[in-house]
């Protein structure tokens, strides 16, 4: 009861502060939809490969940007406020939820985005929906867990794309995956055992984090 | 020997023997023995006495990583430390050893250095990942806070690498042995002949592989007593 109360105060913490600086999620809209943007100049006539490619790279990267800041971000001074006031796990969780919603909103507008400026090639919508509500929370516990381990050293912002990208690798097969089969519109019988596979991997990472977490957050 | 310092013992001699023995007989087998006949494959059935114990080592030798890391958190020793370090980078060198040893075998038998095959794309991007690990650790100036958190990068690292090489080349076609319907190593060695090299060969280059390590971590030690 008193974790629940505690994640729901963070929440409402993360979103006060969010709310007021206002230039977090705006920032990584404005990020993606100029990257959106540079690439229908570049590719007019999209191919269906190519749009589900550029869309996964476009949200990599944004996705990096965006995480980056769970930890890279704060202040020392909001850091300590954290430490003595929080379980680390805790504010891992949260720092997980928020990331995943803010992909979430990132995702769709991409799609939206992406949808007006260069067509819109997906066939089966479902499954697609599907690959990006599988695919947010996987991207934010992976970068989480890299923020918070560039976090304190020489190169944090280098740190990220390089320890982020070849572990979410195997993420982006999958999800590769899946949108091929959106991009086809298959049935969802071939689909099931690729979001299975997803999902054992993402509950994977996040038991991994809760047991390593604890070691990065300690100074 | 100040034994309140940090000190890992050498490999033992009998080990070191073995190993030699191991490797002597494996490379006059590997280059004189026979070797069943086999279309398209021919005189490179070799390389699997080279090829895939690199792969074999690389595995224990990651799967050791993760165990002194998980030991490192656990317990804080510097000697942990210094053996998953070691370890990880002899790792590095198998797969390194592992995927070219690969690319020159499929050049000669599926007809291209890189065909973008599943496990060469695995086994690259398992590179990369604990490439990634060596850059994080020289990143951190704070020696504890360097082995802490390359520790935990490790672990991560280790659980991720288990699916992209086990799990996911077996989701889609391969023209590796033993994936997407090819038969195994098995089938190309019917008198079983090759196992009698085979089985050394693994024991030998891990042994090797280990020796090294060893040898690395006792130096990083040292090295670590000097005063910058």
């Amino acid at each position: 009861m008193q974790t629940v109360r505690t994640m729901l105060l963070l929440l409402r913490h993360e979103w006060l502060r969010e709310w007021r600086q206002g230039q977090w999620l705006a920032g990584s809209l404005l990020y993606l939809a100029g990257g959106i943007f540079a690439a229908q100049l570049m590719l007019r006539p999209a191919g269906p490969l190519a749009w589900v490619a550029i869309y996964w790279l476009l949200m990599l990267f944004a996705s990096v940007y965006v995480l980056s800041r769970t930890y890279l971000g704060l202040s020392n001074g909001l850091l300590m406020y954290y430490k003595v006031s929080t379980p680390g796990v805790t504010l891992w969780m949260i720092k997980v939820l928020t990331g995943t919603l803010s992909l979430w909103v990132l995702m769709a507008l991409a799609t939206i985005l992406m949808g007006v400026w260069m067509g819109y090639p997906i066939q089966n919508t479902g499954i697609f929906i599907l690959t990006q509500l599988l695919a947010g929370p996987l991207l934010a516990t992976v970068l989480t867990l890299v923020s918070a381990m560039a976090r304190g050293a020489a190169n944090p912002a280098q740190l990220m794309p390089v320890l982020g990208f070849p572990l979410l690798v195997p993420c982006l097969l999958l999800v590769h995956r899946l949108s091929r089969m959106a991009l086809d519109g298959l049935e969802w019988s071939v689909v099931w055992p690729y979001a299975v596979a997803m999902s054992a991997l993402l509950v994977m990472i996040l038991a991994l984090g809760t047991l390593l977490f604890p070691f990065l957050w300690r100074d | 020997m100040n034994s309140t310092r940090p000190r890992i013992s050498p490999l033992p001699l009998a080990l070191k023997l073995m190993t030699l023995l191991c490797m002597v007989y494996v490379f006059w087998m590997g280059w004189m023995g026979e070797v069943p006949r086999k279309v398209i494959l021919n005189e490179s059935v070799r390389n699997l006495y080279f090829h895939v114990p690199m792969w074999f080592g690389m595995i224990l030798m990651l799967l050791g990583a993760a165990v002194y890391s998980l030991r490192y958190l656990l317990f804080q020793h510097d000697t942990d430390d210094a053996w998953a370090s070691a370890l990880t980078q002899m790792g590095i060198l198998f797969g390194m050893l592992g995927l070219i040893t690969g690319m020159v075998w499929a050049q000669f038998t599926w007809g291209a250095w890189w065909s973008g095959d599943p496990k060469q794309n695995a086994s690259a991007i398992g590179l990369l990942m604990y490439l990634a690990y060596t850059v994080l650790r020289s990143s951190f100036e704070d020696k504890r806070r360097q082995a802490r958190i390359s520790a935990a990068y490790n672990i991560l690292a280790f659980f991720c690498l288990i699916p992209l090489l086990f799990i996911l080349p077996r989701l889609t076609d391969s023209l590796h042995p033993g994936n997407g319907g090819n038969p195994g190593f098995s089938a190309y060695d019917l008198d079983g002949r090759m196992r009698w090299v085979f089985y050394p060969a693994v024991i030998a280059w891990t042994l090797m592989g280990w020796w090294a390590a060893n040898l690395w971590a006792r130096y990083t030690l040292l090295r670590n007593r000097i005063p910058s």
